[in-house]
């Protein structure tokens, strides 16, 4: 019998614990779930199982294979990591928005069927708001509404791709789809969504600075990370995405560099990486596949101590802007130390993370001889280090000194950085437990001479630069325009008209129909004939010439001055009944002629 | 054929109300007494429906004669699986409500309770009737009966703002049924001599197209109470109304009624095959999706929390009359889902308006700031409500969505999908924000408490507690709200007693 438990479920039922308790119980319990979960993985083999009926479908909510378990891995890891980073937290909000965050991306991972992929879907991305909204500031909240109402819409377009899916073919199964008919186009674009490829990527540069500071290390874990799991298992090979991917990584490098907050700086480069994963998962061979997952393995772990390192600086200062920072050093070392190892690692430094993972997606797009997307993937790595590893290290660490004073954050903090950094300097040392994980067979060193060299001549060449050229490089505080301004200067644009010009044919329309009209009837029905004398004579006047317009217009407003008036004055009754005789008697002639 | 069993049960599920209103008017002195006949009948008008409920899962019908006025006009009553999950819907749900309504009108020391309770039970009588009517007259008449006794529940309050609401309840909803429905009963008649409900309609080949178009929009504006634009406007000026009729009106009695009947006329008048053949599906389903869209619009306008949730009531209703226009089985079965569906996620809603008024007699959206604090239990269930509306699992209305989005693509009409989609968001854009204003925003207290220390920093004194503190409604609406919300989602979980009436009707009908 299967002796594991569906991970997803370990966390979320593990919420409904948290509110019955509390202080250092609490602590232990928020650190024990992702532990058991950890256990629970080890325990787990390759598989089918937990299947279900749901709606007249067939939901697998535990398939098991190589795939899905190094994500698995690495999402309890983080959780665990998040969870230490985070326990500091007095209130449940946030703990139990986590909880749930990380078991439904953990249920994406392990689902067999897109009815179950779709429903933990839109879990991740209620709970995941929640961590955004709970910052409480004004600049939060709308930050928070535009990245659930952006994700519901990422979510219909995967819903609708999924409902036509399933009505062409009969079957829910999640495997190999490849681009190819409208549904899989639709399912594609949901899953780029919350793959932040552009244009559909701005919320995550509006939302994610806005985060809490714990927040955010759980954000940059999963949801970005999940699509691309989902990206591997359903379009390896899509062209398109090699594309795609290397103009992210551009795209992400570039508006990094013209970001003021740091968190802002660290969003944009997560664009910039999974634009990596993209590009391997687009080229599609066994090399390039596995390197996207190596890529996501580690940077899940380097992002989050990189957002680890950054929240620290706001829990401790208060700020988040370049502008506003500097001369951090003196007083948060090991917080800076910690940092720049998360740095190193982005950069692909030899002996971290980054450099294994990396290196691999590179190598692969140089195998099959797409010297752009090299080039281009190149230049991003380059940039990568020149934003994080150097200009933000250096004006928040270094650079004018802001006289602030800042102490180490706490030891819970420290210590989750602490475990991450560890990991990141672990996998770049021995790659070999990260290969393992890697779902295809390969052989890979990554520690050739020639790679090595390679990386530490641009790396050099890059900080070179940069501390040659620093007087050029002074910050400057832009807005930058993202693609995000369509929809929320259009989304104004239609609350305008539907405040003002809709309001109004509302307003008109009932005026018309229920003050106007009923008003009119009952002024009409109080003297029929005249009213329609009145009428007769009005439509007269603005026909006739000029001499008569005057004496008409005056007998009308005699006319409306005696209105409703006497009306037996004007019909005598022997005309009445001479009328109606002569009525009934042409009905009578009709009837009988026609019968 | 089916098989028919003759039973009275229907008769007695509708009696029983009527019954405990000869009580209460005994026992008008002691409100206690009074509130047990109302709790009894509705426990006990449950249990009658409960029971019909094996014969109509089999596949039977039970049928039970009760008057013939005239040949061809008679009052009788036939118990279907359509009919039978509606006063499933409704009958459960007046349990519920009359807990909350007696913590409610408790609380508030309302006058007039016991007319309250009787025409109440009235109203609820008259919606079994229409539940379980086999023709079109009965169905009339209970129509009637529902919004003649929801009129006093309406006006209850007695200010003139009410009065004058009431008024405009009940022009809309008489003016239009005698004008519209009554008419179009009439040229039913005419045309086929009879007025029973069958499946695959009545109507087929029994009159020129012309004159079949013009019964069928005849029907549709005279079916008033489904508030498809433009003869909506009585459900934002019934709001004058106690909430928990409000609660009553928006998921239970009134509104259901109207895409109940609509859906009776729909299927078992007109018959899926006609309504093809002629084509006024389409037509009606733009309709409805420009009620859909307008009406969520003039949602997001409302700074009243009860206009607000009208507003949306009325969007909700035409994702009904939507979905049944697609005239495809997906379609179908989302309409008949969506009826309990949507009354499960708008009466936590509700309930958790009045608890709100109750708690701190605040009717605005804007004054919530942190209410989310004072009120967790009913916040939470206010958010389990607003993701139903929004249709996001695990709230039961993604079930909605999903037949819904499936009923379009089975019709291959594209637009809908985009009408679904576009509305979807409309509901996150004006639900969203009252959940982070409760939860997210500063509760007025700690403001207060934050700006005073600063000011008397200097003086040591004592330290106030910026700690908002709890204060819900009175147990009997919390304990009833959180039941609503977690009703909603153990619909989703356990969908199948529904979704198997909902496959009957659908079978019936296609």
């Amino acid at each position: 019998m299967i002796n594991w438990f569906p991970p997803a479920a370990i966390f979320i039922l593990g919420v409904f614990l948290v509110p019955f308790m509390w202080g250092r119980i609490r602590q232990a319990y928020l650190l024990l779930i992702p532990t058991i979960a950890f256990i629970d993985l080890l325990y787990m083999s390759e598989g089918t199982n937990y299947i279900f009926n749901f709606l007249g479908h067939e939901i697998i909510l535990g398939r098991v294979d190589k795939l899905s378990m190094a994500f698995g891995y690495v999402f309890v890891i983080m959780a665990f990591i998040g969870a230490l980073y985070s326990v500091h937290l007095k209130g449940k909000g946030e703990h139990i928005a986590a909880l749930l965050y990380a078991g439904s991306a953990l249920g994406v991972v392990f689902a067999g069927d897109y009815l179950s992929l779709f429903i933990f879907w839109e879990i991740m991305a209620v709970s995941s708001t929640f961590l955004i909204w709970a910052r409480g500031t004004n600049a939060s909240n709308g930050a928070g509404l535009r990245y659930i109402l952006i994700h519901f819409f990422g979510g219909l377009l995967l819903l609708t791709g999924i409902i036509i899916q399933v009505s062409a073919t009969g079957s829910l199964s999640f495997d190999y789809l490849g681009l190819g008919s409208p549904s899989s186009l639709l399912i594609l674009l949901g899953f780029a969504l919350n793959a932040a490829i552009p244009p559909l990527s701005a919320w995550l540069s509006d939302a994610y600075p806005e985060a809490t500071v714990t927040g955010a290390v759980f954000l940059s874990a999963f949801t970005t990370k999940t699509a691309v799991y989902v990206l591997a298992r359903a379009f390896p090979g899509t062209e398109i995405l090699v594309w795609a991917g290397a103009i992210m990584t551009l795209y992400g490098v570039v508006f990094a560099f013209l970001a003021n907050d740091i968190r802002r700086i660290l969003a944009y480069h997560i664009i910039s990486q999974v634009g990596f994963m993209v590009t391997g998962i687009g080229i599609g061979t066994a090399l390039s596949i596995n390197g996207s997952i190596a890529h996501a393995f580690s940077h899940i772990l380097y992002k989050g101590l990189l957002f680890m390192g950054t929240g620290a600086v706001l829990y401790m200062t208060g700020k988040s802007k370049l502008t506003d920072l500097g001369g951090l050093y003196k007083t948060m070392p090991v917080t800076f130390i910690l940092y720049m190892i998360g740095a190193l690692s982005i950069s692909a430094f030899p002996l971290f993370s980054g450099f294994v993972s990396k290196s691999i997606i590179v190598d692969a797009a140089k195998v099959e001889y797409l010297t752009t997307i090299w080039i281009l993937l190149s230049i991003s790595s380059v940039g990568t280090f020149l934003s994080l590893g150097l200009k933000l290290a250096y004006y928040t660490w270094f650079g004018e000194d802001a006289g602030i004073e800042a102490k180490e954050p706490p030891a819970n903090m420290l210590l989750a950085m602490g475990i991450a950094s560890f990991l990141c300097i672990l996998i770049g040392v021995y790659p070999l437990l990260l290969y393992n994980l890697l779902p295809f067979k390969f052989e890979y060193l990554p520690y050739t001479a020639e790679h090595v060299i390679w990386t530490l001549q641009y790396l050099f060449f890059t900080a070179l630069c940069f501390f040659v050229l620093l007087k050029y490089l002074a910050l400057k505080t832009y807005i930058v325009l993202d693609t995000d301004w369509f929809y929320r200067r259009g989304s104004r644009a239609v609350m305008w008209i539907v405040n003002n010009h809709m309001s109004a044919l509302g307003t008109m329309l009932t005026r018309f129909s229920f003050d106007i009209v009923p008003s009119s009837l009952g002024r009409f029905s109080k003297n029929p004939i005249s009213f329609l004398k009145i009428t007769a004579d009005t439509l007269i006047m603005t026909f006739s010439s000029l001499p008569y317009k005057e004496k008409i217009r005056r007998q009308i407003m005699r006319e409306k001055e005696i209105y409703p008036g006497d009306i037996i004055r004007h019909w005598p009754i022997g005309s009445t009944v001479l009328w109606v005789t002569l009525f009934l008697l042409a009905y009578l002639l009709i009837y009988y002629l026609y019968d | 054929m089916v098989e028919i069993v003759h039973s009275a049960a229907p008769l007695c599920a509708i009696g029983v109300s009527l019954v405990a209103v000869i009580l209460m008017v005994i026992s008008k002195g002691y409100p206690n007494l009074r509130e047990f006949w109302t709790i009894g009948a509705s426990i006990l008008k449950f249990s009658i429906v409960v029971s019909m409920l094996p014969t109509i899962l089999d596949g039977k019908v039970i049928e039970y004669s009760l008057y013939s006025i005239l040949p061809g006009l008679d009052i009788k009553f036939r118990v279907d699986p359509m009919g039978i999950f509606f006063a499933l819907t409704a009958s459960f749900l007046w349990i519920i409500t009359s807990f909350y309504s007696i913590g409610y009108m408790r609380a508030l020391k309302e006058h007039a309770q016991t007319r309250y309770f009787i025409f109440f039970a009235i109203a609820l009588s008259a919606t079994m009737g229409v539940a379980f009517s086999a023709n079109l007259f009965t169905t009339f008449l209970f129509y009637e009966l529902i919004t003649l006794s929801t009129f006093p529940l309406v006006a209850h309050t007695e200010t003139p703002e009410a009065i004058k609401s009431s008024r405009r309840y009940i022009a809309y909803l008489l003016g239009t049924s005698i004008a519209f429905q009554l008419s179009a009963i009439f040229l039913t008649y005419n045309a086929t001599g009879t007025l029973e409900f069958s499946n695959h309609g009545i109507l087929a080949g029994k009159a020129p197209d012309m004159l079949l178009i013009i019964i069928f929009i005849l029907f549709m504006a005279g079916i008033t109470k489904a508030a498809m634009m433009p003869f909506h406007s009585w459900l934002p000026a019934a709001m004058v109304a106690p909430t928990p009729v409000s609660a009553l009106l928006h998921a239970v009695a009134v509104v259901k009624t109207g895409v109940f009947v609509l859906l009776k006329v729909i299927l078992f008048v007109f018959g899926v095959d006609l309504l093809s053949k002629l084509g006024v599906g389409t037509a009606l389903a733009y309709f409805a999706s420009f009620t859909i869209i307008v009406a969520s619009f003039i949602a997001l306008r409302q700074d009243n929390l009860k206009l607000r949730l009208a507003y949306s009531t009325i969007s909700q209703l035409s994702y009904v009359v939507l979905a049944v226009a697609l005239l495809t089985p997906g379609g179908i079965t989302a309409s008949v889902m969506h009826i309990i569906i949507h009354a499960f996620g708008k009466i936590t809603l509700f309930f958790a308006a009045g608890a709100i008024y109750v708690a701190t007699r605040k009717t605005n959206i804007s004054e919530l700031n942190g209410i989310g604090k004072q009120m967790p239990l009913t916040m939470a269930a206010f958010t389990i409500g607003v993701l139903s509306m929004i249709g996001v699992p695990p709230a039961a209305g993604f079930i909605s969505k999903w037949y819904m989005i499936s009923g379009s693509i089975e019709a291959r009409q594209i637009p809908f999908i985009i009408v679904i989609a576009a509305s979807t968001i409309l509901n996150a854009c004006y639900f969203l924000p009252i959940v982070y204003t409760a939860y997210f925003k500063r509760h007025d207290n700690e403001i207060y408490n934050e700006e005073w220390r600063m000011l008397n920093k200097g003086y040591g004194m004592i330290n106030l507690n910026s700690e908002v503190r709890i204060k819900e409604a009175p147990p009997l609406m919390v304990v009833s709200l959180i039941l609503t919300a977690i009703g909603t989602l153990v619909l989703f979980f356990w969908p199948s007693l529904f979704l198997e009436l909902a496959r009957m009707v659908v079978g019936g009908a296609i």
